[in-house]
Formats: structure tokens, sequence, C-alpha cells
């Protein structure tokens, strides 16, 4: 019998009115159609990359030798790239104990990590590495950044070097710090309770009020990651001319990974379209849903064109061409997001602060 | 062109649309570039009661506006890299003419007229980024008669000076590719100044910048006070992790960055979008859309007066009472000097989603 449940239903939901409740309701689907599709399996594979990685620079921190060393420079290349998955969603357990920065000090102007690196080596004091410690010290020095140049640095070969191991504590002191936050950060949307996803759906006296605050969060995630990728990791090489080309600004010129990291990341936020907010847009809106998608696979063949890698591509006329076919592609998504998408979705995300001047 | 569905020939060539009872002219309006929920550009003007005065379809989205000294006439600026400039009657949005910049020219999104009015001033950029100024006969159809550099990258707010005869240039220093566009170079070597130029022949006559530890800050949106002082509104382009100052203050001899309470900093989210006097310039008002924030500050000290809360809340203009603000969500809301506000009460203004920057005509 339709009676007393229905009736309670109906009273609770009038002060909102059917139509917000359908929404709130298609909004709380598309978190968790983004966590079980998009957040959890990258924030899965980030966490079992990043074991690896730990694994591999202790191994080699035991017994140096020039096999291990290779194995942890393709464990940190598998680590950077599983990272992609999960650097855009700059929020929460991301936000939580620096741990975005922690991971990856980016870009470091100023050479931060190089000074850091600097300190910590020279004084090699057992202490300073503890994980403890090393968690709550020199931010630039924790992450994949201050790896990579012991593993690919101009000094790479002294990590096998007899007076190399305090360049191998530092690293297998890195690869901890790596694996544990990859576990932290899984458990904070997996073990945590509420587990995290739960709370970007909303909750009285959460960060969220209602699944459009964590919605909102996520499209912000997605234009946010859309401009770092332009601006940070693309454009920072390209220089404003041939002659301001800069490959030694690339996220990752000396392992040579800057270009599939920015591959990654752009598979990466197209996941977080298609599964978030792609079925969310009404019928009506199916024209703009074909604009966005014909957007990430333009900027895919873009990033595909450039060629040998982006460091190279980028001193060269028509590799800067093919860079420029990228930028345009990633700042026309964000204009989709900013101008089309936010008003089609009805959320409250405004053009001024997504894309001022 | 992108979003408006309307291309661009027949765009301008449509009629402003009068609305529903269009307010009268002659009462206090405001010029904004909008959009509605389906993504079509416009100029759109209101009273300050909210109601609509006019609206003209934009062939992209606009920018900022001039308004000419006599009141005859509003221009419309493209947004940067922009490709057009809109010259109105103010009075019900007639459509005179539109400029089209010079080639390898682009339109950085504000101008400003001369004391006389008799001549137009337009920030833009040629194809290496490099900021000029140019020069436009407004009593002359708007002919193109000149230019002159600015001396630095990516040119945005310009105001004439208090004397009539030179002219204030925020040089924001972030270097982007017209060709590319919106995607901004080299953001780690900003070089950003504020110029005062000789409005009838361009030559420098002050180039202002912050200490090195402030150069971070891209200097891009102007005010000007009573005392001919210039606010400038300022974005912070630096880590997350570090607090700078957001707004500063200039003369010919200098330019210094204004200290602010911290929670007041933090509040405004690295980013200030928009800067307008209040009609008698003893106060400006600063807003930051993306902390949802604004300040209303002593022209004259610096002095934080009053401080102000609307949600991706951009566009600001002088009204009797104190400011009118606009939001990007939709909406408009009156502060007063006191920071005491409420909003607009109009559905149409709920209806349009509010570019960055507001002009009181």
């Amino acid at each position: 019998m339709p009676g007393r449940r229905a009736l309670l239903a109906a009273l609770l939901s009038a002060p909102f009115g059917a139509e917000a409740q359908t929404a709130s309701e298609a909004q709380r689907t598309a978190i968790r159609r983004a966590v079980a599709e998009h957040i959890l399996p990258r924030h899965r594979a980030f966490a079992a990359a990043a074991q690896r990685f730990e694994q591999a620079t202790a191994a080699l921190d035991a017994g140096p030798d020039a096999t291990k060393a290779e194995a942890a420079r393709t464990a940190w290349i598998e680590a950077a790239l599983a990272f992609q998955g999960v650097r855009s969603l700059r929020f929460g357990p991301m936000d939580a104990f620096d741990r975005g920065y922690r991971l990856a000090f980016f870009p470091d102007p100023r050479n931060v990590i190089g000074r850091e690196m600097a300190d910590l080596l020279r004084s090699d004091d057992p202490a300073a590495l503890s994980p403890e410690a090393f968690a709550r010290g020199r931010v630039g020095a924790q992450g994949l950044p201050a790896a990579e140049r012991l593993l690919f640095g101009n000094d790479a070969q002294r990590l096998l070097a007899s007076d190399g191991a305090a360049r191998r504590r530092l690293l297998a002191a890195i690869g901890r710090n790596v694996g544990s936050i990859g576990v932290d950060l899984l458990d904070a949307w997996t073990q945590a309770d509420p587990p995290y996803g739960r709370v970007l759906e909303g909750m009285q006296g959460g960060v969220f009020r209602d699944p459009q605050d964590g919605l909102v969060v996520l499209l912000k995630s997605l234009h946010g990651g859309l401009e770092f990728l332009a601006e940070r990791q693309v454009a920072r090489p390209l220089g404003a001319s041939l002659r301001e080309a800069a490959p030694p600004r690339a996220e990752a010129w000396r392992s040579g990974q800057s270009l599939a990291m920015v591959q990654a990341e752009l598979a990466a936020l197209a996941e977080l379209w298609r599964s978030a907010f792609a079925p969310m847009l009404p019928p009506r809106a199916a024209a703009l849903a074909r604009e966005v998608a014909t957007g990430f696979a333009t900027a895919g063949s873009a990033a595909a064109r450039i060629a040998p890698s982006l460091e190279v591509a980028v001193t060269q006329p028509q590799g800067r061409a093919a860079v420029e076919d990228l930028l345009r592609a990633l700042g026309t998504l964000r204009r989709l997001l900013t101008e089309r998408v936010a008003p089609a979705l009805d959320l409250p995300v405004g053009f001024n602060s997504m894309d001022g001047d | 062109m992108r979003g408006s569905g309307i291309p661009r020939r027949a765009a301008l060539a449509l009629p402003a649309i009068l609305l529903h009872r269009p307010a009268r002219a002659g009462a206090r309006a405001f010029l904004s570039a909008a959009t509605d929920h389906a993504g079509a550009w416009r100029a759109a003007a209101f009273t300050l009661e909210g109601a609509p005065r006019f609206e003209l379809p934009l062939p992209a989205r606009g920018h900022g506006a001039a308004l000419s000294p006599d009141g005859e006439s509003a221009v419309v600026f493209a947004r940067r890299p922009g490709r057009f400039a809109l010259v109105l009657d103010p009075a019900e949005g007639r459509l005179r003419r539109t400029i089209v910049p010079a080639t390898e020219r682009w339109f950085c999104g504000h101008g400003a007229f001369s004391a006389d009015g008799r001549t137009l001033y337009a920030t833009e950029m040629d194809a290496a980024g490099e900021g000029l100024v140019g020069v436009y006969a407004a009593k002359g159809g708007f002919a193109r008669i000149g230019e002159f550099p600015t001396g630095g990258a990516d040119p945005h707010d310009i105001r004439l000076a208090a004397d009539g005869q030179s002219l204030w240039v925020a040089n924001g220093g972030i270097r982007s590719d017209p060709r590319v566009p919106r995607a901004r170079l080299e953001l780690e070597a900003i070089e950003s100044s504020l110029v005062l130029l000789d409005a009838a022949r361009g030559a420098v006559l002050a180039r202002l910048r912050l200490p090195e530890e402030e150069g971070d800050l891209s200097l891009r949106h102007l005010a000007l006070g009573a005392g001919g002082e210039v606010v400038v509104a300022m974005q912070h382009e630096g880590p997350r992790w570090e607090t700078q100052r957001l707004v500063a203050r200039a003369d010919p001899d200098g330019v210094g960055s204004i200290d602010m309470a911290d929670g007041v900093l933090r509040g405004l989210d690295h980013y200030t979008g928009s800067a307008a006097a209040s009609l008698d310039g003893a106060m400006v008002a600063v807003t930051s859309p993306r902390g949802g924030r604004g300040v209303i500050l002593d022209a004259a000290t610096g002095r934080v007066r009053a401080g102000f809360a609307l949600a991706d809340g951009c566009g600001v203009a002088p009204s009797p009472s104190g400011f009118v603000v606009t939001s990007g969500l939709g909406g408009a809301a009156l502060v007063q000097a006191d920071g005491t506000q409420r909003d607009l009460e109009a559905a149409w203004l709920l209806r349009r989603r509010w570019d960055n920057h507001l002009l009181a005509l």
C-alpha cells in the first residue's frame, strides 16, 4: 500500500520541491559515477605504483647495482605517470597535509628542490630521513621531482658510486614518503569513515552541504587541471617565441617523461569528464557534449603530434605548432566548461572566478 | 566565434533589443558585457532599480567599456585578444559603429576617452604580445590615427590621469600569444608595470614597478581617486602557499602595495578582478570573484573601510549610495560605503551572467 511512507516522503520533499530533489539526486549519481569509474581506480593505480617505487628505491639502497638502479628508474616513471591520474583532484585528501605539494613541488622557479636536497645530502642525517621527520620536513625534497633528479639528473651516476650512499638513502626516504602518501590517499577514499566520496555528496555539518557543492569541486578540479596542464606543464617550456623556448622548464626533462605525463593527465581529465559530467548533460545539450568530446579528442591528437619529445618540439617550428595546437584545444575546453557546461548543468561556477582577466 | 550561435555578421546587423518597458533614458544606468544561460554574448544595461535598459548582441565575449565625457558614446571592448570594439549610444544601445583592430593588432579589453572626448585610447597587443595604445579619432568615425608602445607585455586597464593630459596603463606583464588565445606563457617571469604616458605623444612619463619580492603580482585594473591617486587591483600568479598583497596605490612618484589584515587578504584568494572609484573619488571598491568578496578602501590612505560578499562578484561601478557589484552567477548587489549590502531585486538581472566589468553610464 502506498500509504504512510509515500506520504512521509512527500512531506519531507515538499519544502525543496520535486525539481530540486531530482537535480540533487542527479548530482549525487554523478559524484558516485566519478568516484567509482575515475577516482577510485586512479587512486588504486597510484597507490600501487607508489608502493612499487618504494620497494625499488629500498632495494637500490640495500644493494646498489645497475639493475636495481634501472628498476628504480622504471618504477619512478610508472609512479609519475600514475600520479597524473590523481593530481588534478586537489581538494580533500590531496589538500590535507599538503600531500599534493609533497608529491610534486612543481613549478619550482626558485629551485627550492635543489637547495633542500643539497641541505639534506650535506647533513646526511638519519634522523631527518626518518619517515615522520621527512614527511614533516622540507616539502620540495619529499616528492617525485626530487627523486627524478637523483635518478635521472646529471649526477645520476653517483647513485651507484662508493660515495653515493647519502643519495641512495635520500632516494629511499622519498620512496617511503611517496609510498605512504599513496596509501593514505587511497585510504581516505576507501577506508575512512566516512570515505571521502560520501563527504563529496554533502552532509550536515560536512565540508559540503549537498551534492551540488561536491560536484562544483569536481568541475573546478577539471577546469583547474586543464589550466595547470596548459599553463604550467605545456606553455612553460614553449615560451613566448622560438628564441625564448626553455626545454628545462618542462616538468620532467631529466627523465624525458614530460610529454607522457601531459598525455596521461589529459587522459585522466577526459575520464573525469566522461564519468561525472558528460552523462549529466540533458538531451538538448547534445551539441555541447559533442563539442567537449571533440575538444578532448583534438587535444589528444595534438599531443600525439608533438615529437620526439616536448623538450625538443618547443625548439623547432613544426614542433611548436603542435604544442600551440594543444594549447588552443585546452583553451577551448576551458572556455566550454566555464561558459557553457556550468550553466547547462545549472552549477554555480562563475566565469569571473574561473576565467577572469 | 564561439558560444553565441549567431553568425558574426548577423549579430552586428541586429538592432539593439529594447526591452519591455525600457527604463527612462537619463536615469542612472550601468553597462556590462554579459551572457545568458544559453551562452549568447551581449552588452546589457540596467538601471539602479535593476530594470533593463537595453541589450545588444556581441560577436564574442566582451570585457571592459568606456564612456565619452559628454555621455554621448559608450565603447564596449572585446575580451583579449579581441577583434572588435563596438561604439554604441548609451541611452538606447543602438550600435553606431564597429571598430576593427589594425592588422596584427588585438584589443586587450579596455579603453579610455580623452578629456575633450575627441580621442579614444585602447590597450592593444601586437603579434609578439607587446603592448600598445591604439589611438582613435572619436569625432572622426573612430579612425585609427596612431599608436604608441606601453613599454611592456599584456597591457590591460587604461585610465585618463587627473591632469587630463596623460594616461595610466597597467602592463599586466604576463606573456601571451594572440594566435594561441588565453594561454598565458611564462607565468613565472611576469614583468608587470604601471606606466604614465603622455597622451599626445606617448612619451613614457613614469614607469613604476613593485619590488622584486612582489614580482609574482600582475598589475591589471585601475581606479582613480579624488586626489589623482591610482588604486591598482592585482592578481597573484606565484605559489598558492605564499600570501601576497593584492591592491596597490600609485602616483607618478611610485607604486606600493597596500597591507591588509590576513583574513581580508585570504578572502580575496590571490585574485582581484575589478576596481572602481566612488562618485566623489574618496573610496575605491575592489572585487575578488574567486574569493566571492570585495573590499572598500579609502583612496587617499589605502585603509580598508569595509568588506562585502558576492559569489563570483566582479563588475563594480559607483552609485549614489556606494557601489553596484555584479555577479557572474547572475544578479547584482548594492553595496554602501560601510559594506552593508542588499541584492538588486530583479528577475532579469538574475537571468544574465555578468562579465568582469561594469560601467556607470
